[in-house]
């Protein structure tokens, strides 16, 4: 069928732009779409007034650069959990690929670029290890990746022997470290351009579309004619893909890597997903929610530094954090995930 | 004969599990824009022939015509690439999803950019599902953005049905479609099964309701203990006799559709094919 201009159907639909605005909808809903938002400047009006050296540049940019390691891992797993899955191994593929860079750049002559490119094929191997588990094995996807969070996380372990490599060129740091004008850190840059195209591909392409429906009904994507497997193939793939981007952002804001790198980097980055609305059971994406969620626990992170509290008390708070907002969704009765 | 051949003509299949014989030497044909109501009590074998006509159990014996062509149909594969589309009493639609998402599922439209990379065309999919609901089945609704499983019954089944268009469908089997609606969106669900012969469209329903079935089919096959025991256009048969079939208190009934009237009732049958079964 063609497009033909002027039938019924087209003109109904451009002449009420306006249904797209849905007042109707339920606060749930918005409240999915902004909450970390309306967080993030609640929480910052409080810093505020806590605190007058709180909202700085430098403050706000510190923030915002340590928060982009998370934003990045946040669009992979917004991707695996709307497609029905989870992975509980990216803190470990995170300091994977950050000490292969480390190892490479230390103990061989290979250029930086090549040490750099590495990470990305550490990263892409690993996650491609978490697919063919889930996909090929059947393992559920909580035990498979659970699993490979102890291996790979093993496995930095026995390669740095207890060791901590560090200063590293710029090149190698380029992106945890650059600022663009001197001003714009290039590590949000690339977080902001990883979450643009997390948003192209969920609302635009296939690959997002698939996710969705295997998330929201998987035997209705496979009467479809939809290659689940492949598809749950493919998060895994671009999960591992972004833990290598991640993992050398952190290495360059680092400057360093030693054996517990990128623990509890699974708990933030799930957290954050979460907090931004995203259905912990599938079929429901929020994109841009998770990037809120992970400049939110970003800036939390900062604050308790900052107001000088420990660092532990954060998990704490996200633990608390987490069971509030759940409560909260599910209070005004948003259905994380519809039957069908 | 008629004039062109059967959509579908299904010859003496047979189909076992195990030792249970789930089909034994059935025959069903059906042509295009033609309502065939497919009744029977549980077990029967309605599901196995319908199984057989998609593909997931391929037949043991016996031949498949399609359109007077031999076919083997050994996949579900092969019976979508002949527009063979079947609507489960669960549908499988995707809640989350909208309705021209749903419609499209699998077969979404997309749009080329500078020639490097495709991105769907949301735009287009959402106008065409809109209209082949609209002018189609009929379907005018609010929130047309919202994900459907808050719509009701009826309403999926107009999407799920929708899905069955676009992907032009020369055969719809519908699998108790009105068992859990309410009277108005029975109704309707007529209408649409009519709009769909009306598009030469055939279509089979299965369904335990022998009073939504005289609504709406054309003709009856009853399935007994998997033998095709009834066979006759609704004004040759009546519900109580299409009954007696199902529970055997009536052995056998074939009206051949040429000449209209009882051909055999009880003992010996021949269709108008020459196909001959003794019973």
């Amino acid at each position: 069928m063609t497009t033909d201009p002027g039938t019924s159907a087209e003109t109904r639909l451009r002449s009420r732009p306006f249904d797209r605005l849905v007042w109707q909808r339920p606060l749930s809903y918005w409240l999915t779409l902004f909450g970390p938002w309306i967080g993030i400047v609640v929480f910052g009006v409080f810093m505020m007034l806590m605190r007058e050296d709180w909202f700085t540049v430098v403050n706000v940019r510190n923030i915002l650069i340590q928060a982009s390691v998370f934003m990045v891992l946040a669009v992979g797993m917004t991707f695996v959990i709307t497609g029905g899955g989870i992975d509980l191994s990216v803190g470990a593929m995170t300091g994977a690929t950050a000490l292969t860079v480390a190892w490479l750049v230390k103990f061989t002559n290979l250029p930086d670029i090549l040490a750099i490119l590495a990470a990305f094929a550490v990263g892409a191997l690993m996650g491609t290890i978490n697919g063919l588990l889930v996909t090929r094995l059947k393992m559920p996807d909580f035990i498979a990746t659970l699993a490979t969070w102890i291996t790979y996380g093993g496995a930095v372990l026995v390669v740095i022997e207890g060791h901590t490599l560090f200063r590293f060129s710029d090149t190698v740091r380029f992106l945890g470290r650059y600022r663009l004008f001197d001003q714009i850190p290039m590590a949000v840059i690339v977080a902001l351009l990883v979450a643009v195209l997390g948003h192209v591909l969920m609302t635009r392409s296939r690959f997002g579309r698939y996710t969705i429906a295997i998330g929201g009904n998987r035997k209705a994507s496979v009467e479809a004619g939809i290659p689940v497997e492949r598809y749950k193939m493919f998060h895994y793939l671009f999960m591992g893909l972004l833990a290598g981007l991640a993992g050398v952002i952190m290495l360059g804001r680092l400057n360093a890597v030693h054996g517990l790198v990128g623990e509890g980097y699974e708990i933030h980055t799930i957290a954050a997903v979460i907090i931004g609305g995203t259905a912990l059971y599938g079929g429901v994406p929020r994109i841009w929610g998770s990037i809120g969620g992970a400049l939110l626990l970003g800036m939390m992170a900062n604050a308790l530094t900052f107001l000088g509290i420990h660092y532990f008390v954060q998990y704490v708070l996200s633990g608390v954090i987490i069971i509030v907002i759940v409560l909260v969704y599910s209070l005004l009765g948003y259905r994380q995930r519809p039957e069908g | 004969m008629a004039p062109r051949p059967p959509l579908l003509d299904l010859s003496r299949i047979t189909k076992r599990f195990g030792g249970l014989r789930a089909l034994a030497d059935v025959d069903f044909v059906i042509h295009p824009g033609e309502v065939v109501a497919l009744v029977g009590e549980n077990g029967a074998g309605k599901s196995t022939l319908i199984k057989v006509i998609t593909g997931i159990h391929p037949p043991e014996g016996g031949s498949i015509r399609f359109r007077g062509e031999a076919v083997e149909i050994r996949n579900r594969r092969d019976s979508q690439l002949l527009g063979i589309e079947v609507l489960y009493q669960e549908l499988s639609l995707v809640g989350v999803m909208n309705a021209a998402q749903n419609v499209f599922l699998g077969k979404e439209l997309s749009k080329s950019y500078l020639g490097l990379f495709e991105l769907l065309d949301n735009e287009r999919m959402q106008i065409e599902a809109e209209r082949i609901l609209l002018e189609q089945l009929g379907m005018d609704f609010k929130g047309r953005w919202e994900p459907i499983f808050q719509m009701s019954g009826g309403q999926r089944q107009a999407i799920a049905l929708a899905r069955a268009i676009y992907a032009k469908a020369s055969l719809v089997i519908l699998d108790e479609p009105m068992a859990s609606l309410g009277v108005e969106e029975v109704e309707r669900t007529i209408n649409i099964v009519k709009r769909l012969r009306d598009a030469d469209v055939a279509v089979i329903v299965i369904s335990h309701n022998l009073e939504h079935v005289f609504a709406v089919a054309d003709r009856l096959v009853v399935l007994r203990r998997g033998r095709k025991v009834g066979d006759a256009p609704k004004g040759a048969i009546t519900p109580e006799e299409a009954i007696a079939l199902m529970v055997g208190r009536l052995e056998e009934k074939i009206v051949t559709e040429t000449t209209g009237s009882p051909d055999q009732e009880r003992g010996e049958v021949a269709d108008d094919d020459g196909s001959r079964h003794e019973r």
